[in-house]
């Protein structure tokens, strides 16, 4: 496989803030009310922005793919919504820890954020199967589904502002005191390029994909001619 | 489809937990039962997310790069069976 300087590049700095961000959190102050657990913010908050991006990655390149025909798009919207299941995921996982300790409970599907986050997880785990088991057509379905995806993103973001929650309010990363704010920016970044590096490794698989596909063609092709 | 049997599954085996649990009502609370239930320590809930976000991440690495040499491995059989015919 032939990497790129580029991707060595952002795949280098990946690597280099993942490492560095789990000392600076050690050593970032405790907050006063959770303690300990509020630790969990540093890498909750960076998994739950890559979902949304890939959310709208995947929407993105699923526009592209409807309405341009475009092949490439719909590579990305791929490559996209399995990113946006993996970090959906760790927001699901990494919340619910944090809030055994914060509230005292796992779940609570009366907080609209929580459930607006598990609809967004399951519509794009739809996306994935729907591509792998819908059959013929099922490339247009899934992308349709992407773009009804990426509408729950807004909702999910503005819905501590329109409903009553005990979820931190969209203003909690201005508010960090002066300690907090580099090892959470350090996560943010490190986490981005590190998505951005993901991408591209799916997106060399599925190019990969293509060209077996092509070439079981092409083979099929000769061997019928001769 | 094995894959959506699985989840088919999971998905029932929940429901029936979550029915069971019913069942079984309410229980008393005493002193010691509330010092288990307050106990849970943070640094083992911080422990456990850092690491299933770590645990996720190298897994999810590890399945794409399976499946890029499963690929390079069917293409170049492909190209042996191109190169033999051709012979």
């Amino acid at each position: 496989m032939k990497l790129s300087p580029w991707f060595l590049i952002v795949l280098t700095l990946a690597v280099f803030g993942l490492a560095m961000a789990p000392q600076l959190i050690v050593a970032a102050p405790r907050e006063v009310t959770m303690g300990l657990v509020q630790k969990i913010f540093y890498y909750h908050v960076p998994v739950a922005w890559l979902t949304f991006s890939g959310a709208f990655v995947c929407a993105g390149g699923s526009a592209a793919f409807l309405f341009r025909n475009s092949e490439r798009g719909d590579r990305i919207a791929l490559a996209a919504a399995e990113l946006t299941v993996l970090f959906g995921l760790c927001v699901l996982v990494t919340g619910p820890l944090w809030a055994r300790k914060a509230w005292g409970s796992y779940w609570k599907w009366e907080d609209v954020r929580l459930t607006t986050t598990l609809i967004l997880w399951f519509i794009f785990l739809a996306y994935l199967f729907t591509r792998k088991y819908g059959g013929p057509g099922a490339r247009k379905l899934a992308a349709a589904l992407a773009l009804f995806g990426a509408a729950d993103v807004p909702l999910i973001y503005l819905s501590v502002q329109f409903w009553r929650t005990i979820h931190p309010k969209t203003t909690v990363v201005s508010t960090l005191g002066p300690g907090m704010r580099g090892p959470f920016w350090l996560a943010l970044v490190s986490f981005t390029l590190l998505f951005f590096v993901l991408l591209e490794l799916r997106l060399r698989l599925e190019a990969a994909r293509v060209a077996r596909d092509e070439l079981v063609l092409a083979v099929e092709d000769w061997e019928d001619a001769q | 489809m094995k894959v959506m049997m699985f989840v088919l599954l999971l998905l029932l085996g929940g429901g029936t937990a979550l029915a069971a649990a019913d069942k079984e009502g309410f229980e008393p609370v005493n002193g010691d039962m509330m010092a288990r239930g307050e106990s849970v320590p943070a640094p083992r809930l911080v422990a456990g997310a850092y690491g299933f976000i770590f645990g996720a991440l190298l897994l999810y690495v590890a399945t794409v790069v399976l499946r890029t040499r499963r690929l390079e491995e069917e293409m170049q059989e492909l190209k042996r069976r191109i190169e033999k015919k051709s012979v």
